[in-house]
């Protein structure tokens, strides 16, 4: 048997990419569209909203306006938040509270956040759309806006939920052991507070989303660069009062998304297909998606760490407020990531996290790439520099001083994970990772070239930055695999790809346990007809979840295969050998058939079988998260004067288990670190004082570029899951969570004579200046 | 005074003609009225690269164009990516070898703007290729394949090595070779 | 982020343009290079009623040097300067425009359009007023040379009229052999400068300031040509003393801009640190151009 897990595969989705022939949303041409552009909020918080759209409604190539009004009767607010089924054991344990949800469509009477959707404008397409958009007359009258979590905690703050007692929509705390008794006994201790600002998820490719209703069959279709079609095809099911058969939610090509909701402008453009007959498509812009789409992080970490002279760690203690915006429909899924954690890969026993959503006049903060975990990474290896900067010793020791030693594992950590079971680090080896990555870097020989750049006027410094990432989460994914008609291997997955290359290591997969070249197996993904059931793509599942689906699909077909192989050989299947998409007798093996006679024969009415189908379905739900880790260190360099940083080299030594393509792997992990190299340093989606939002627009929100990111060395430890068949764990974060960290703390070791404190991210050159000059630099 | 004009230009070597609204950027007019959807619309504002063609024989980003604009020039985009034997233009090749690429969205941009380096620049350092491609802004790789991809195409291309850059490179002087709605170059 | 409606025109010749735009005034802009109008069209920050499109106008091309003098047509791309052959263009000339943007954006952009936007942060700007730039406006009733120092009078403010269009940037070289140097800071590379100076310099054999222009980009609300820097340094003893005594006159003649006052605080000391960065790479290269004529 050939394997095919394991190797760099070339990907199958290349060619139409490099050709410029994918399908991405804006490429997809119905006859008869009309585009929309939608009418949004200028306040950041309003009532007694009315909306005049009768000149809109007479301008050039108008074919509708649509308002929550004239969608009354058709569409239900959202109700349902995303892990919504929140076990009940974290209620019992830790007081978890979760208020209620309820977010408008399209909003009316009331608005909460500037950029909210107020009504569609349809027209013969987005140029006169646009301009028929600024002859809508809005009128509202402004409530005082609450734009940061102090003002909405205050006892005199507008609420901006009538079904809400406070602004606080959800609120737990975690305890483990016991961390207040544990400080009062440290040796040492540190009060910090940390700020970890507000970023964009901020794909290249915008949000689309195109709809077609046909009333004759009462057929609603909807394309959506959507990370979870067959979720979006439940809510449109549930808020547009369809069934669920008569919704076919298609993904197509997709250019990246790196954190996904179910959003109004999905919604609304499905109701304005089925009130107005014809396809109706939202194709958004950037400055649209910048202010609306993927905000996350924009948490705030007040903490107090116990440790011991000789550098243990012995208890946190975490207070953490997150900025979730006007609405939460993700509840505490950020917090709780954070929570979770938050002790990185250190032995600490005792831990203490209260955590509060708070709802404020902004947009929606969603989990994006990293989701709670770079905020805790980060808050805890700038803690560990802290403490080595405390104690005078190499935070490479402190480090060591407190890794969970390979000998300890499977670790549990003494809590319960956001899905009810324990949290339990079941595989990895700590200390041998940071060990790999002090080696990779050069850390012995870095003092050195560190003082003689400092004798030539230059200030480099090095930053370690370690941490664990709970992957493939449930509850779910689903896969089909058959061999059709022509012979041919056919995977279709409930999986949602957007660069993640499923379609090559899905193959892979399929590959290993049929013995069939990947290239000949055909994946199809993101498509509600595919398969009943699926999850979709998104916090570093697809390996786990996609990948142990489809293999335990190919598994059964395999014996399937073998199965009919043997009645229409007329032998044992126990003398079955397959190599190759052929069946033989071992024994006798001019006694063999093909996938293309199995097809035939399974045919129904071919009488060659007892039952027809060569086909498999499984929907793998993993036991719970599966923990990958990684290490990760930064050589920075940075000129004082013009408070700039520039990150110099940068290695990673990663665990995700299994890798089923090295190459992708490596992708991924290069990806995640320039993701968190941006939020380490440019990445901030601002509002001002007004509650207006001032980074929309591509020279205010700031993506890394070529020249910002280093060459990346990725070095692989793999220690297989032992949840899972295929022993794999994700790697579609870890890249994104440890960069803020390693980043800023080689930063503080470039002016390690200043002592800064670097508590926020990211940290920009104003800011920088500011610390050196408050520092005496 | 109209608001439409006709245009007549060469569009991956074929001469193509339609009218179009004056206002339409070359990027919508690319993609509309030509199918041409490899031209990627990413922020609109002429800073994330994913939009860009060739014009009269330098890259350009086509959502600063207006479709109008393109009235007597010759634009290559990533359909139209020359090879002399048929094949795909190395770079297109090296991207996918050495996973230059994830979601896709910003390639075909960031392989047009690699071309023109290689093209000017035939050994380019990597110094030189971060700083040429800084323009085209990608989320999935991190850059660290695509600047391997593009060291790959230079090291192993060269001229009647499927590196080739599109014909007709007019200089910077615009369009003035050809009159208003004119007749095509030949 | 679709542009709104307008009328536009293609101009062949130079007369059309300054026809149309003595008959719709402030309602039209002229349309060069595009890479700072489209974007302002994209957010509809302008909107204008007729578009000027004067890249087919052929006179506005042409770039020439005659002794002493450099002069660009207002249609020169900044990539066309770039790729220009060295010799015949200064340093400080080179190393700002390969700053501008990336080069996808300088295949396109325009002296004359740069000019026009007048960005703080514009390269050419800077660049003009070290050497003395006039820039050559013409409308339908005449032509203006507008000294540089004159012709940025406030944030994406010139001195242009509505109905007039620039023609050509003239640069007057130094007459004694002279070193220069444009260095700038962004956040990231090609982005619109946090600060950027140029400097003119010509040094005696002894070291003597015999000559020197100082301008700063990105620190003020307009580009600003520095009298207070260039005074400290003409006529004196050039070395590290001197520099900083002429970094510290910086803000004599900056009025900062930025968001409030710690901004404006890092502003001027970029511009400090920029400065000081130029004059000595200046100084170098002046008194290698010395040493190349005399040896």
């Amino acid at each position: 048997m050939t394997s095919y897990i394991g190797k760099d595969v070339a990907r199958f989705e290349d060619l139409r990419f490099v050709t410029g022939t994918g399908t991405y949303i804006a490429d997809i041409r119905l006859a008869g569209t009309a585009d929309v552009c939608f009418v949004r909020s200028l306040w950041p918080h309003a009532h007694c909203l009315t909306i005049d759209a009768d000149a809109a409604r007479r301008a050039d190539g108008v074919v509708a306006v649509l308002t929550a009004a004239d969608l009354a009767g058709l569409v239900l607010p959202f109700s349902r938040q995303f892990y919504s089924n929140i076990d009940p054991i974290l209620e019992a344990e830790y007081g978890l509270w979760i208020g209620p949800y309820r977010a408008p469509v399209l909003a009316s009477g009331k608005v909460r956040r500037v950029g909210e959707p107020l009504a569609m404008v349809i027209a013969a397409d987005r140029y006169l759309a646009e301009d028929a958009a600024e002859l809508v007359d809005v009128t509202a009258e402004p409530i005082a806006p609450v734009l940061n979590p102090d003002e909405a905690l205050h006892p005199d703050a507008p609420v901006l939920h009538d079904d809400l007692p406070s602004n606080v929509h959800a609120e737990f705390t975690v305890e483990v052991g016991d961390p207040v008794g544990a400080y009062d006994q440290a040796q040492c201790h540190i009060e910090q507070r940390f700020r970890v600002r507000r970023s964009n998820g901020c794909p290249i490719e915008t949000r689309g989303v195109i709809a077609q209703f046909d009333a004759a069959t009462r057929q609603l279709t909807v394309w959506s660069n959507t990370q979870t079609p067959h979720t979006l095809r439940g809510y449109l099911a549930e808020m547009l009062r369809l069934r669920e058969d008569a919704i076919r939610v298609i993904k197509p090509d997709m250019g990246g998304s790196f954190g996904g909701a179910i959003y109004p402008e999905e919604v609304a453009v499905a109701a304005a297909a089925i009130v107005l007959g014809r396809p109706v498509r939202w194709i958004e812009d950037r400055q649209e998606n910048l202010a609306n789409a993927r905000h996350s992080r924009d948490q705030w970490h007040e903490i107090r760490v116990g440790y011991n002279l000789d550098g243990k760690i012995v208890t946190l203690i975490d207070d953490v407020i997150a900025d979730s915006g006007a609405y939460n429909p993700f509840n505490v899924t950020l917090s709780f990531n954070a929570a979770s954690h938050i002790r990185n890969q250190f032995d600490i026993d005792n831990l203490r996290v209260h955590a509060r959503h708070v709802l404020t006049n902004k947009q929606p903060t969603t989990p994006v790439r990293g989701a709670g975990r770079t905020e805790a990474t980060f808050v805890m290896d700038r803690i560990v520099d802290l403490i080595a900067a405390d104690l005078e010793m190499d935070p490479a020791d402190i480090r060591m001083r407190n890794l969970i030693p390979a000998s300890e594992m499977p670790r549990d950590m003494g809590m319960y994970y956001r899905n009810g079971r324990r949290l339990i680090y079941d595989s990895g080896d700590y200390p041998a990772q940071l060990r790999s990555a002090l080696e990779k870097i050069g850390y012995a020989s870095f003092r050195q070239r560190q003082q003689e750049a400092r004798r030539a006027g230059r200030y480099l410094g090095i930053g370690i930055s370690s941490h664990v990432e709970g992957s493939g989460y449930g509850p779910f994914e689903g896969a089909i695999v058959r061999i059709d008609g022509s012979g041919k291997v056919n995977v279709a997955c409930g999986s949602s790809p957007h660069g993640q290359s499923h379609e090559t290591v899905l193959a892979q997969v399929c590959a290993e346990v049929l013995d069939v070249p990947p290239d000949e197996i055909s994946v199809r993904t993101g498509d509600t007809s595919l398969l009943p059931y699926g999850g979709g793509t998104y916090g570093s599942r697809s390996a786990v979840t996609a990948g142990n689906a489809v293999h335990l699909a190919a598994v059964k077909l395999r014996k399937r295969v073998v199965e009919v192989a043997a009645e229409v050989l007329g032998t044992g299947s126990d003398r079955l050998t397959l190599q190759g998409g052929r069946i033989f007798d071992l024994a006798n093996p001019a006694s063999c058939v093909t996938f293309w006679d199995l097809a035939r024969a399974a045919t129904p009415g071919s009488g060659m079988t007892a039952t027809p189908g060569l086909e498999a379905s499984a929907y793998y739900v993993p036991p719970t998260v599966t923990f990958a880790s990684g290490t990760h260190i930064a050589i920075v360099e940075v000129d004082p004067s013009l408070a700039s940083v520039k990150v110099r080299q940068y290695v990673v030594v990663d665990d995700c288990g299994t890798m089923l393509n090295p190459m992708i792997v490596e992708g991924q992990q290069h990806g995640g670190v320039a993701h968190g190299i941006g939020n380490a340093l440019l990445e901030e989606a601002c509002y001002d004082s007004d509650g207006q939002f001032t980074t929309g627009s591509f020279l205010d929100y700031l993506l890394p570029a070529a020249t910002d990111i280093p060459h990346i060395d990725v070095v692989h430890e793999s220690h297989p899951s032992p949840l899972n068949p295929l022993g794999v764990k994700g790697t579609g974060e870890g890249g994104a969570t440890s960069p803020p960290a390693a980043v800023l703390n080689a930063v503080a070791d470039a002016l390690r004579p200043l002592r800064l404190e670097l508590t926020e991210i990211p940290l920009s050159p104003l800011r920088l200046f500011l610390d050196i000059e408050a520092a005496g630099g | 005074m109209p608001d439409e004009m006709r245009i007549s230009f060469t569009l991956n070597g074929t001469q193509r003609t339609a009218m179009i609204k004056s206002r339409h950027t070359l990027a919508d007019v690319l993609r509309d009225e030509f199918g041409c959807t490899g031209v990627h619309l990413g922020c609109e504002q002429g800073v994330c690269g994913a939009c860009t063609v060739v014009f009269n024989g330098r890259t350009a980003r086509a959502c600063l164009l207006l479709g109008v604009q393109a009235d007597g020039t010759s634009i290559v985009t990533i359909e139209g990516m020359p090879s002399e034997t048929g094949e795909l233009h190395l770079l297109q090749q090296t991207f996918s070898s050495a996973h230059g690429l994830q979601c896709g969205f910003c390639t075909p941009g960031m392989i047009i703007t690699a071309a023109e380096l290689i093209h000017e620049v035939p050994a380019p350092t990597e110094t030189q290729i971060r700083e040429a491609l800084s323009g085209n802004l990608c989320r999935c790789t991190g850059y660290a394949n695509i600047v391997l991809a593009v060291r790959r195409a230079a090291e192993a291309g060269g001229p009647d090595r499927g590196t080739s850059w599109p014909e007709g490179a007019s200089g910077l002087s615009d369009d003035a070779a050809q009159s208003h709605g004119g007749a095509p170059d030949d | 982020m679709k542009l709104p409606p307008f009328a536009y025109e293609a101009p062949e010749t130079l007369a059309e343009v300054l026809d149309l735009l003595a008959e719709w005034g402030d309602e039209a802009k002229v349309l060069a290079g595009g890479q700072s109008l489209i974007p302002l069209l994209a957010f509809r920050l302008a909107r204008p009623g007729l578009l000027v499109d004067i890249n087919r106008v052929r006179e506005l091309e042409s770039a020439e040097h005659t002794s002493g003098r450099l002069v660009f047509g207002s249609l020169t791309r900044h990539r066309a300067v770039e790729q220009a052959s060295p010799e015949t263009i200064p340093t400080a000339i080179r190393e700002a425009v390969t700053q501008i943007g990336h080069v996808a954006i300088r295949n396109r952009g325009t002296v004359g359009g740069s000019l026009a936007h007048a960005d703080p942060s514009s390269e050419w700007a800077a660049t003009a007023l070290v050497y003395d730039g006039i820039i050559l406006a013409r409308n339908a009733s005449g032509e203006r040379q507008i000294p540089a120092e004159k012709f940025f009078v406030g944030f994406l403010a010139s001195d242009l009229r509505p109905d007039e269009v620039i023609t050509r940037l003239e640069l007057r070289l130094p007459e004694q052999p002279a070193g220069s140097a444009f260095v700038e800071y962004a956040r990231r590379h090609g982005d619109f400068a946090l600060g950027g100076v140029a400097v003119v310099l010509a040094l005696s054999p002894e070291r003597a300031v015999r000559h020197v222009r100082v301008a700063v980009m990105g620190a003020a609300s307009q580009p600003t040509r520095c009298h207070a820097a260039e005074a400290a340094l003409l006529g004196r003893e050039f070395g590290d003393a001197l520099i900083d005594e002429a970094a510290r006159v910086l803000s004599d003649d900056l009025e900062l801009t930025g968001t409030d006052s710690d901004d404006r605080r890092f502003r001027l000391q970029i511009a400090r640190t920029l400065a000081r960065r130029a004059l000595k790479s200046a100084a170098g290269r002046a008194e290698q151009e010395v040493g190349a004529r005399a040896g």
